[in-house]
C-alpha cells in the first residue's frame, strides 16, 4: 500500500464525523467511487458509527438530571470545604492558638501537681525471698501433655498450690503447698488423671 | 482546524475561565456545550449508559473543582475527555466489568447471507460488545464529531503514528469478529 493510499484509508474515520476539509472531502469522495477496498472498509466504519450514534445519544431530559446531580455535588463540596475551612481558620487567630497553648499548660500543671513523684513504700517479696521451709512442704510433679494451662489453674487454684518452679525441659513442676495440708493434697493430685508423676520433693 | 471551530474552542475557554471564578451560569452553558461527546465517549467505552451517567456527573464536578488547573496545553474537549477517561478507568478497575453478550443469533450456519440494514446494525452492536476494551475506546474516539488523530494523541499521551496503529489494529480485530459472527467478506 502506497501512502498516499494509507492516507486514505486514515482519512475513512475522519471523512466520517467530519473533520476533513472541503476539499480533503472532495478528494475522498471521489476515491470511494473507483476503489472498491476503500469503500468496503468504508461501510464497516459508518455501519460502526450508525450503531454508535444509535446508543450514544442523551436526551434533553436526562441532561438536565445529569447537571442537577453534578451542581448537588458542587454544592456539598462547597459547603463541606466552608466548614472545614472554617474550622481551620480558627487556629489561625492568635488569640485561639494562645488560648489552646494556655489550656494546655494548666492541663500539664493539674496533672503533675495531682501526682508527685514520691518514693514508692510499697514494697514487694519473690518467691526467693520467702523462707517457706518451715511451713510449706515442696512437691515435684509432672503433668500429663494433653492437660492444658486452664485444666492446670482449674486443678491447683482451689488447693492453694504454688508453682514455685517449672516447667522444666521434661515438664517438670515444683509446687509448694500448706505443710498442714501436705497428705491431703498429695492425695488429691495422686489421685488425679490429669498427673502423670508426682513426688515429695526432698 | 478551522475558523468556526477555532471560535468554538475559544468561547468555551472563556466560559471555563469564568466557571474557574464560581460563575455558574458559564459552567452551565459550558456543560450544555461541550457534555454530548464527553457522553458519547463514554457510553462507547463503557457500552453502559448508567455507569455513562454516574462518570458525566463525577467528571463534571471535576471540570468545576479543576478550572482553574487547566493551562489549555491541550484542547479543552480534549482535556474533560482525559478527566472521564481516567475516572472510567478508575471506576473499572474497581469492579470486575463483565460485557454482556447476548444470546445472539449464530449466523456462522448460513451461509450467503444477505443482511438488511436493521439486521446489520444489530450484528454490529453485538460486534462491538465482544471487542476488547482498548479496540472498543479507539474507534469510539475516532468517530467522535469532528475528532482527530492530533487530538486523541494529545488525549492517549502517545505519538500520532501510534494512534493510526492502533486505529488499524481495532479496525482488523472488528472485522474479525464480524467473520467468526458469519458475516461473509461481501457484506463487510
Amino acid at each position: 500500500m502506497t501512502s498516499e493510499t494509507q492516507d486514505l484509508y486514515d482519512q475513512i474515520p475522519l471523512y466520517i464525523n467530519g473533520s476533513l476539509s472541503n476539499k480533503q472531502n472532495a478528494h475522498f469522495k471521489q476515491q470511494l467511487k473507483v476503489d472498491p477496498e476503500l469503500s468496503q472498509e468504508y461501510e464497516i466504519l459508518k455501519s460502526l458509527q450508525d450503531d454508535f450514534s444509535a446508543h450514544d445519544s442523551i436526551t434533553e431530559n436526562k441532561s438536565h438530571f445529569l447537571f442537577n446531580q453534578i451542581e448537588q455535588n458542587i454544592s456539598s463540596a462547597e459547603k463541606n470545604s466552608s466548614l472545614f475551612d472554617a474550622f481551620k481558620s480558627w487556629f489561625y487567630i492568635p488569640q485561639i492558638a494562645w488560648g489552646a497553648a494556655a489550656i494546655q499548660f494548666a492541663l500539664l500543671v493539674v496533672i503533675f501537681a495531682n501526682n508527685p513523684q514520691q518514693p514508692s513504700t510499697q514494697t514487694y517479696q519473690t518467691l526467693s525471698t520467702v523462707n517457706t521451709a518451715s511451713t510449706e512442704t515442696r512437691i515435684n510433679i509432672i503433668f500429663k501433655s494433653s492437660v492444658t494451662q486452664k485444666q492446670l489453674i482449674n486443678l491447683l487454684t482451689p488447693l492453694q498450690i504454688s508453682i514455685i518452679n517449672g516447667p522444666s525441659e521434661i515438664g517438670l513442676y515444683v509446687l509448694a503447698v500448706n505443710k498442714n495440708k501436705q497428705d491431703e493434697i498429695f492425695g488429691i493430685l495422686e489421685q488425679s488423671d490429669k498427673v502423670e508423676f508426682i513426688s515429695l520433693k526432698n | 482546524m478551522n475558523k468556526q471551530q477555532e471560535n468554538i474552542t475559544d468561547e468555551n475557554l472563556q466560559l471555563l475561565r469564568a466557571s474557574a471564578a464560581g460563575d455558574k451560569q458559564a459552567f452551565h452553558t459550558l456543560y450544555q456545550l461541550t457534555h454530548k461527546k464527553v457522553y458519547a465517549y463514554l457510553v462507547r467505552r463503557l457500552q453502559d449508559k448508567s455507569l455513562a451517567d454516574e462518570i458525566l456527573v463525577d467528571t463534571y464536578t471535576e471540570v468545576w473543582k479543576n478550572a482553574a488547573k487547566f493551562r489549555a496545553e491541550s484542547q479543552l474537549d480534549t482535556w474533560i475527555i482525559g478527566i472521564a477517561r481516567n475516572l472510567a478507568m478508575n471506576r473499572l478497575k474497581r469492579q470486575k466489568y463483565h460485557d454482556d453478550i447476548e444470546n445472539h443469533a449464530d449466523l456462522s450456519q448460513q451461509e450467503n447471507l444477505q443482511l438488511e440494514t436493521a439486521e446489520i446494525q444489530q450484528i454490529m452492536h453485538k460486534a462491538i460488545l465482544q471487542l476488547a476494551e482498548n479496540h472498543r475506546e479507539i474507534l469510539g474516539l475516532i468517530l467522535l464529531p469532528e475528532y482527530s488523530y492530533q487530538q486523541i494523541s494529545t488525549l492517549l499521551d502517545v505519538p500520532l503514528n501510534t494512534v493510526k496503529t492502533r486505529v488499524y489494529y481495532a479496525k482488523n480485530a472488528l472485522k474479525k469478529v464480524l467473520i467468526s459472527m458469519g458475516v461473509n467478506d461481501n457484506d463487510i
